[in-house]
């Protein structure tokens, strides 16, 4: 038997002061966590001010002992007066942060236009009003999930979904904002406990623990700095092993991008690349009409730092600006073959990482075509909130050959400012890799002979290297050399181990373990390119070989890293350091299943007549005309069944739970509320809706409820504890007189007693 | 508190994953704050292990029927709130044998040495020396993780004391009182009958037998006697149905009552049920009474039991009382 001792104690100054400060809290929390995260131009003073004059207002109105909904009309009312005269102001506002808004979630790929630019440049004072406007409602609202439900989930539900949108898109607020609202929910949750027996005992608790918290995070915050923060081995080789596991018969296939590692990311994490491990999922499904191999590749990253690839520092590139008619770099290699054909590809994203578009080269869809997605500075298309499905086009004949077309006019003044930029800050290599040049070399000169570096005519790297233009065959040869040079005197494993901790991974590779997969040839022949004075970048992405059906799934076996290497007038072009792998898209991945050596593929026929201008993309088609995988479609029409069955049959679990769970609080609500007479008449209906399954009327629930009916006076608390009693008791029995598989069912259904 | 430690442990598994399979600072912090938020509460908790609980008997004796229970209280000197103190109670009957485990909860600010306190309602409808005892008292943190011990309280006991009735004493009841043993009589005097012994200091010297004492060479005191009142034994078995056992509880209460009013001394005994050992109790006045039952009520009433099986001595009119009738032997 279990008895809860209840301690009630009127409110009293010490509850409001906790209750304000939780108030505060959330309230402050909230305000500058938005103002932050999406770069909001409001006045911080104003907003400050706000946000005091506002929790006092909602304590104010939630503490009153009655006509509380009254005073909450009237400050609404008052609100709506004031804000009135000011209608076109706050409209202003509305406009200004949805414009930032758009601007911070789309992470970059809409800017605003002129107007918007103007708009916003002169909408600060609107901004703070709207945002106090916005701020007002959730007072109230959080006023009420404090100072009368004492919620923190509510609290919680209120103030973190204006949060969710920034952390999408990887948007930190200020950390002093985000901890204050920190504070506030673990502050709740801690002290919910004793609130819940006595609000006196709850807010000495919420008084104590607030100065605890804020003490708690604040040195976490001094013993974590974000500054210095590196990505734990620990969680990387965690999540190795968990990705290597066998989940697919388990879980099924709902986000998988949380759960999928392979593939690109912001920051190519070299200290955590242990043995490889592939779990099969499929993490993009490509329709293309054009058989063969191909990379699809997601992000470059320009920097090496000795254990991760990272991009450019964003400075870099706002000194670049944006490039006359608006080219992209990307888009460089598809304009030198103007006559050739194109093809469309789609890629839907079912799970890959990084944000981003797994894309093939010689894009032709430019800035103003693509949707769904934007281009990111020279690296790679960010992948919108919501988009998973997207068709683009290409040139794959657009190679750095013989016969390519020299660009002009805008694009060639485009290119040429775009080269000065990638030599500027594409050659740059650590000063102690000269070090790991001359130990690595040393070893080179002992073991390559002349057969190393033969060039063998079967390769079809050759092939592509003799087609090549002859501005760019003495790069391309130059990094087939390196190529060459690094399978000499390394050797491929997919089950090297992890570097040790500060040691720098190139010189781990090129000079201590000699063994490595994709992401060691990658960053070494990277890093001895640029000491070649080759402008050359890492890449991540996937490597695949589309079938004659031209629809692929992509696994994450399919994961690869290469580099591109930039050829002046050209663009940005794919170099295979791998051994095994052949570059230039000309050989099969030694780990692909069967492979289809296609060298410098090209199209059988062009779907349409060569156009001479980039067509209309459509990044968003029609679902239903999507591609089924090599499972067939009826296996995919299956898997897509179960997932959308299970799918929904947890959403009606989730719903039912949460409709189950607002009923019996209003039940319990009306049980225990101020309200005797309502609450032994719920009772004794309870009690009459009991008679169904086998239980009885109770003369004294009965009468009671007559009197609360029909008697002019208010029961007694004993009359009512009597009657729930009462009411209780004959539920237990009802439910110990039933079969036992009836009880659970009435359990579920009366399980409020 | 399993459903706090649940949701707990099921937001540090997120917050690991999280951590995981996010290379960003939030989920780091996320998960070192998970992680400190326990030891916060922890620290939060530990200033109250200096309270105590204490169970007491509100009333401490109560006639079968009446309301009763047992005040659960915790005290202390902190200023932080009890977020929950889980108290795991035994209630035992020592005559009926009946025994109830229960779980309480206290919660709530220590106000000065006055803390949450929770009423236990007892069942009084039969008649026994209630006992409740605490077996365990936990003290939970405030995330509801963490259980810290406290010491035990010491038992506390109720008295549920046999309803009293209307008992006219029947009349043969005073007969027979003559004729008992004989008894110095207090402050000596004349008298018929005496005694001689040796002289103790203190006795007064106009009891001194001079002229035995000069015969026998040693200080004789006469020590006038008297006849005393025959000694009235209450007796009752102390085993049966549960309805007979409280039937006879009642009538001896009644009874000894009675005589109480009646200016009759007597004496209750009875035999334990279980080890036959004689229990003897003089009664001369209500707290007599009162010591009397509580020795009653602590021992056992099983359905079947040990008796008195001695025949009274001389000199000792005894009554035996059964649930309808009472037996002169």
């Amino acid at each position: 038997m279990k008895r809860q001792a209840s301690h009630t104690s009127p409110r009293g100054p010490l509850v409001r002061v906790g209750d304000g400060l939780l108030l505060l809290l959330a309230l402050t929390g909230a305000a500058f966590s938005l103002l932050t995260a999406y770069g909001l131009e409001a006045d911080p003073r104003i907003l400050l001010a706000g946000c005091i004059l506002l929790a006092l207002l909602s304590l104010t109105v939630f503490s009153l002992p009655r006509f509380r909904w009254a005073a909450q009309l009237g400050l609404l009312a008052a609100l709506a007066l004031a804000v009135w005269p000011r209608r076109a102001d706050l409209l202003f506002g509305t406009r200004c942060i949805q414009y930032r808004l758009a601007e911070v979630l789309s992470q970059g790929a809409w800017s605003p236009s002129e107007e918007a630019a103007a708009l916003l440049a002169e909408g600060g004072a609107e901004e703070t009003a709207f945002l106090l406007l916005v701020l007002t409602m959730l007072a109230l609202l959080l006023g009420w999930a404090v100072v009368r439900l004492r919620s923190h989930w509510l609290v919680l539900a209120l103030t973190c979904p204006l949060l969710l949108p920034a952390f999408l898109v990887n948007r930190l607020p200020a950390w002093p904002a985000f901890l204050s609202l920190l504070v506030c929910w673990c502050a709740m949750f801690l002290s919910s406990l004793s609130a819940r027996a006595d609000r006196r005992a709850g807010a000495r608790l919420t008084l104590a623990a607030v100065p605890a918290l804020a003490a708690a995070f604040g040195l976490l915050t001094l013993a974590q700095p974000q500054a210095s923060y590196v990505y734990p081995q620990w969680a990387q080789r965690a999540q190795y092993a968990l990705r290597s596991a066998d989940w697919g018969s388990l879980v099924p296939d709902f986000l998988p991008s949380f759960f999928s590692g392979a593939g690109s990311s912001s920051v190519i994490n070299l200290a955590g690349a242990g043995p490889l491990r592939y779990s099969g999922r499929t993490l993009l499904q490509v329709d293309t009409g054009l058989p063969g191999w191909t990379y699809l590749r997601g992000r470059s990253a320009g920097v090496y730092t000795g254990d991760t690839w990272v991009d450019l520092d964003e400075e870099v590139y706002q000194d670049l600006g944006e490039l006359p008619g608006g080219y992209e770099p990307l888009n460089f290699p598809a304009l030198t073959a103007p006559d050739a054909a194109w093809y469309p590809v789609t890629v839907e994203n079912l799970g890959a990482p990084g944000g981003c578009l797994y894309l093939p080269y010689y894009l032709l869809t430019d800035a103003d075509e693509v949707a769904g997605a934007a281009f990111v500075e020279d690296s790679y298309l960010s992948q919108s909130l919501g988009s998973r499905r997207h068709t683009l086009y290409y040139r794959p004949d657009a190679g750095p050959w013989w016969d390519m077309t020299r660009l002009t006019g805008t694009a060639a003044e485009a290119e040429e400012i775009y080269r000065d930029f990638v030599y500027r800050h594409y050659l740059e290599v650590p000063e102690d890799f000269f070090n790991t040049l001359a130990r690595w070399e040393e070893r080179l000169l002992q073991s390559v002979t002349g057969d190393n570096l033969l060039l063998d005519g079967e390769d079809p790297a050759s092939a592509a290297l003799f087609r090549s233009s002859e501005r760019y065959r003495n790069t391309l040869f130059q990094a087939w050399a390196v190529r060459a040079m690094l399978a000499a005197t390394t050797e491929y494993d997919p089950d090297v181990a992890a570097m040790p901790e500060g040691a720098d991974f190139v010189d781990y590779f090129l000079n201590e373990t000699q063994r490595g997969y994709c992401m060691h040839y990658a960053s070494a022949g990277a890093l001895i390119l640029r000491t070649m004075g080759i402008p050359t970048r890492y890449v991540s992405g996937f490597a695949v070989t589309v079938p004659e059906s031209g629809q692929v799934n992509v696994t994450d076996e399919n994961a690869h890293a290469w580099v591109e290497v930039y050829l002046p007038g050209y663009g940005w072009y794919p170099v295979e350091m791998t051994p095994g792998y052949s570059g230039l898209g000309t050989d099969a991945p030694e780990e692909s299943a069967g492979p289809t050596p296609t060298p410098t593929p090209t199209p059988e026929a062009a779907p349409t007549p060569v156009p001479t201008e980039a067509p209309e993309a459509s990044p968003m088609p029609d679902p239903d005309s999507g591609p089924a995988g090599p499972a067939g479609p009826a296996g995919l029409a299956a898997d897509q069944v179960l997932i959308w069955t299970l799918g929904l049959l947890l959403a009606a679990l989730g719903l039912g739970a949460m409709v189950r769970w607002g009923l019996l609080y209003r039940h319990r609500r009306r049980l225990e509320g101020p309200d005797t007479n309502r609450a032994v008449l719920t009772a004794y209906g309870d009690l009459l809706r009991l008679t169904p399954w086998g239980g009885r009327e109770d003369p004294e629930v009965t009468g009671l409820a007559r009197k609360a009916r029909f008697s002019p006076h208010t029961l007694t608390e004993d009359e009512r504890r009597a009657a729930l009693e009462r009411v209780q008791e004959e539920v237990r029995r009802t439910a110990a007189a039933l079969p036992a598989w009836k009880r659970p069912v009435f359990r579920l259904i009366w399980g409020r007693w | 508190m399993a459903r706090r430690r649940v949701l707990y442990g099921a937001a540090l598994l997120a917050a690991l994953l999280f951590q995981i399979f996010d290379v960003g600072y939030l989920a780091h912090f996320l998960l070192w704050a998970m992680l400190l938020l326990p030891l916060v509460s922890l620290g939060l908790t530990l200033p109250l292990l200096g309270c105590r609980a204490e169970v007491l008997a509100r009333p401490a004796a109560v006639e079968r029927g009446e309301p009763a229970g047992f005040l659960v209280t915790l005290q202390g000197r902190s200023w932080l709130p009890v977020s929950r103190a889980v108290l795991r109670l035994h209630l035992e009957n020592a005559l009926t044998g009946e025994a109830e485990d229960s779980r309480l909860v206290l919660a709530g600010a220590l106000e000065g040495e006055q803390g949450p306190e929770h009423r236990l309602e007892t069942p009084t409808g039969r008649c026994g020396r209630l006992t409740c005892r605490v077996l365990r008292v936990r003290l939970l943190d405030g995330l509801g993780i963490f259980a810290l011990p406290l010491r035990p309280p010491a038992p506390a006991a109720l008295l549920v004391l046999p309803r009293t009735e209307p008992f006219p004493l029947p009349e043969d009841w005073g007969k027979g009182t003559q004729g008992g043993p004989l008894r110095p009589r207090p402050g000596g005097g004349p008298g018929e009958d005496y005694d001689l012994r040796p002289y103790r200091a203190g006795d007064p010297l106009r009891s001194v037998h001079w002229k035995l004492s000069s015969k026998r060479d040693e200080l004789v005191v006469r020590e006038t006697l008297e006849p005393q009142r025959r000694e009235f034994v209450v007796t009752f078995p102390h085993f049966g149905p549960a309805e007979e056992v409280e039937r006879t509880l009642d009538r001896l209460n009644s009874c000894c009552r009675a005589l109480l009013e009646a200016g009759r001394p007597h004496r209750v005994r009875w035999a334990h049920p279980v080890t036959g050992e004689i229990r003897d109790f003089r009664v001369e006045d209500l707290r007599g009474l009162e010591r009397c039952l509580e020795a009653v009520l602590s021992d056992p009433a099983p359905a079947s039991g040990l008796d008195l099986t001695e025949a009274p001595p001389a000199g000792e009119q005894r009554v035996r009382l059964e649930p309808q009738r009472e037996v002169s032997p």
